[in-house]
C-alpha cells in the first residue's frame, strides 16, 4: 500500500473520529468565552463603553486583531495542546487497543510508512485546526469588535518591551505565518504523544502522559524559581511560534526555535519508527 | 523493513542532523527563552532599568571630556541594555547629546544641563510617558540633570537625576551630594533615583584609596548622609572605574523597591574611558503600583 493511499485512509479515519468533533467544539466554545471576557475587560477599561460594533474609545488598541491574538495565545497555551495530543496520542495505541492495528498490519503494509502517514495526517489536522481557529477569531473579531492596527503593549504576551504596533495588512500576514510556526510547535508535543502511543497499548496512558508532561513543564517553566532550568524544557522551545508577532520578525530566533523543535520531532519519530518495527502486534 | 520504510528513516535521520545544524547555527537565543512571562512568587511588579555611565576619559591625556568617537559605543551599550533611564556624565555639550539621541533612533528623549560653571555636563535620557526635564543647580557650581516621567501603564511618577560630583574637592562633593539629596527629599515623586559619578573615596568595603582625595572622612560623611535618606542600589556591583574604585552609584528613595540585578558592564569602554557602565534593575512591587493615587 503506497504512502499516499495510507495518508488518504488515515485522513478519512480522522474525519470520522469523535475526538475531532469534540476538539473543534471545545475550541469554538473557548472563543466565545474569550470574546465574553474580552468584552467585559474592555468595557471596564473604557469606563463601561461597549466596544462591540464600534471603533470608539481606543480603536487602536481594542480591536478584532488584538482579540484574535489573545484568543490564539490563550488557546495555544492550554486548549490546543490538549486537542492535538488527544489525536496524536491515540493514533497507534488507540488502534492497538481496539484491535484494528492488527487487522491493518496483517496486510502488506510498511510499518514505518503507516506510522509516518499517521503523523503526517496529525500535522495536517493541527494546521487545519489552527488555521480554522485563526480565521474564526478574525472574522468574529472584525465583525464584533472592529478593525485597526495590531497594537502591542508590554504584558502577558511578552512580545515587546515598549508599546508598538503592526499595520493591519502586515498583521494578517503574521497570523498566516503563525499558523505555520504554531503547527510546527505543536508537532513537538504530537511527536511526544506519538512516541508514548507506540510504547504503550493504552491511549489513555499515552494521551495523559503527553498532556501531563506539557502542563507540568509549562507551569513550572513560568515560576521564577525555575528560570535557570527552563531552557531545557521542550515547552520553552515550543514558545517560539508567537515571536512572529514581534514588530520586527526575528527570523534568526524563529529558525533557532524551529530547529530545537525539529530535533525533538525527528528524533522521537525515528525512535518511534524503530520501536514500532520491532513491536509484536500481529501475534 | 521495506525500501520505503528505510527511505523514511534516512529522511528522519537527515532531519535530525539538519535540526541540530539549525540549533548550532542560530544560537544563542535569549529572546525566545525570555518570552514566557515568569510568575514572580513575591508578587509581580514593574521593573525599571537604570544605567549610569561617566563617559569621559581618564585624566592625563589632554581633554578628558567624552569624545565624539565614543558615542557610537555608548549608543551600542544603551541599545543592548535597553534601560528605561540613562544618566551620563562628562559630556562636552548638547551637540554630543543630540548626536547620541540620533544614534538611538528616537527611542529616547534626552536633556543636558549647562547651568553649572564646568566644561563637562551631566545628561539624562528616558523612555517613558509624559517625560519632562529639569536642570538642577547647586551652590558648588555644578549642576545636575533630572528626568521626570510616568512609569508605563501606571500613575507612578519617577524622577531620575544624573549627578557628577567634583573629583578633586571632597568638601565640594559633600555639599553637592547633600543638596541633591535634600532636593530629592523635598519632592513628591513616588521614586527618586540619584545616579552618577559621586567620586566618593569610601562607601563600600575594600574601597581602594582614592587618587583624587586624601580626605576620606569627608567622603564617608557624605556617603553616610546620602544613604541615610537613599538606598545604595549598586552596592553589590563592585568596582565601576579603573584602579578598583567604586565611584559610580545608583541611589533610590521612595517605596519598597527591590533590586533584581546589579551589573557593572566590563569591556564596554571605548578609547581612554576610565568608567564602566553600571546597570541596576529595580522592581517596583505591584501593591505600590496599584495603591498609589
Amino acid at each position: 500500500m503506497g504512502f499516499s493511499v495510507l495518508i488518504r485512509t488515515e485522513f478519512l479515519k480522522l474525519r470520522r473520529s469523535r475526538t475531532v468533533t469534540v476538539g473543534v467544539v471545545s475550541l469554538l466554545a473557548f472563543v466565545l468565552l474569550v470574546l465574553w471576557g474580552f468584552h467585559s475587560y474592555a468595557a471596564q477599561r473604557l469606563g463601561g463603553v461597549s466596544i462591540f460594533g464600534t471603533s470608539s474609545g481606543e480603536p487602536g488598541y481594542f480591536n478584532g486583531l488584538l482579540f484574535a491574538l489573545y484568543s490564539l495565545y490563550f488557546a495555544f497555551n492550554f486548549i490546543m495542546p490538549v486537542v492535538i495530543a488527544v489525536v496524536a496520542g491515540a493514533q497507534i495505541s488507540g488502534e492497538a487497543s481496539a484491535g484494528t492495528l492488527r487487522a491493518i498490519l496483517s496486510r502488506p503494509v510498511d510499518r514505518t510508512s503507516l506510522l509516518l502517514s499517521k503523523f503526517a495526517v496529525t500535522a495536517m489536522y493541527a494546521w487545519m485546526v489552527i488555521t480554522g481557529f485563526v480565521i474564526f477569531n478574525l472574522v468574529l473579531g472584525f465583525a464584533l469588535v472592529g478593525w485597526g492596527d495590531l497594537a502591542l503593549y508590554p504584558g502577558p504576551l511578552g512580545l515587546v518591551e515598549e508599546p508598538g504596533s503592526i499595520p493591519l495588512r502586515d498583521a494578517l500576514g503574521r497570523f498566516a505565518l503563525a499558523t505555520l510556526s504554531g503547527t510546527w510547535s505543536l508537532m513537538t508535543l504530537a511527536a511526544i504523544a506519538f512516541f508514548l502511543s507506540v510504547v504503550t497499548r493504552s491511549p489513555v496512558v499515552s494521551v495523559t502522559g503527553a498532556i501531563l508532561a506539557y502542563m507540568v513543564l509549562t507551569v513550572v517553566g513560568r515560576v521564577e524559581f525555575f528560570t535557570e532550568i527552563k531552557s531545557h524544557f521542550f515547552t520553552t522551545d515550543m514558545d517560539f511560534w508567537r515571536i512572529v508577532f514581534k514588530p520586527e520578525i526575528p527570523w534568526r530566533e524563529i529558525a533557532y526555535g524551529a530547529s530545537r523543535c525539529g530535533v525533538y520531532i525527528f528524533t522521537l519519530l525515528l525512535v518511534s519508527a524503530v520501536l514500532f518495527e520491532r513491536k509484536d502486534i500481529t501475534t | 523493513m521495506g525500501r520505503e520504510g528505510r527511505t523514511i528513516k534516512i529522511v528522519l535521520l537527515l532531519g535530525i542532523i539538519a535540526a541540530l545544524g539549525g540549533v548550532r547555527t542560530f544560537r544563542p537565543l535569549g529572546a525566545v527563552l525570555a518570552l514566557a512571562p515568569a510568575i514572580d512568587l513575591e508578587g509581580e511588579g514593574r521593573t525599571i532599568r537604570v544605567l549610569t555611565w561617566n563617559v569621559g576619559e581618564a585624566y592625563g591625556g589632554g581633554d578628558s571630556r567624552a569624545k565624539d568617537s565614543s558615542l557610537e559605543r555608548v549608543a551600542q551599550v544603551i541599545e543592548m541594555e535597553r534601560p528605561d533611564v540613562v544618566t551620563l556624565q562628562e559630556l562636552a555639550g548638547r551637540q554630543q547629546l543630540g548626536s547620541l539621541l540620533r544614534r538611538l533612533g528616537g527611542g529616547y528623549e534626552g536633556f543636558l544641563e549647562e547651568s553649572g560653571d564646568t566644561d563637562r555636563h551631566t545628561a539624562v535620557l528616558a523612555r517613558g510617558s509624559k517625560v519632562e526635564f529639569r536642570a538642577l543647580e547647586t551652590s558648588t557650581g555644578r549642576g545636575a540633570s533630572a528626568a521626570i516621567f510616568l512609569l508605563a501603564r501606571s500613575q507612578l511618577r519617577i524622577c531620575a537625576v544624573s549627578a557628577h560630583a567634583d573629583a578633586w574637592d571632597p568638601e565640594s562633593r559633600r555639599q553637592y551630594a547633600r543638596e541633591l539629596v535634600d532636593w530629592g527629599r523635598r519632592q513628591d515623586f513616588d521614586v527618586v533615583f540619584l545616579a552618577g559619578d559621586f567620586n566618593f573615596a569610601s562607601g563600600s568595603e575594600g574601597q581602594a584609596d582614592s587618587l583624587f582625595s586624601q580626605n576620606q572622612a569627608t567622603d564617608t560623611a557624605a556617603y553616610a548622609y546620602v544613604t541615610e535618606h537613599f538606598r545604595d542600589l549598586g552596592r553589590d556591583g563592585g568596582e565601576t572605574a579603573l584602579l578598583g574604585r567604586r565611584i559610580d552609584y545608583v541611589f533610590s528613595r521612595g517605596g519598597s523597591v527591590k533590586v533584581k540585578r546589579v551589573a557593572v558592564l566590563k569591556g564596554q569602554r571605548a578609547g581612554r574611558m576610565d568608567h564602566n557602565p553600571l546597570v541596576v534593575d529595580v522592581l517596583i512591587p505591584k501593591p505600590m503600583i496599584l495603591t498609589r493615587r
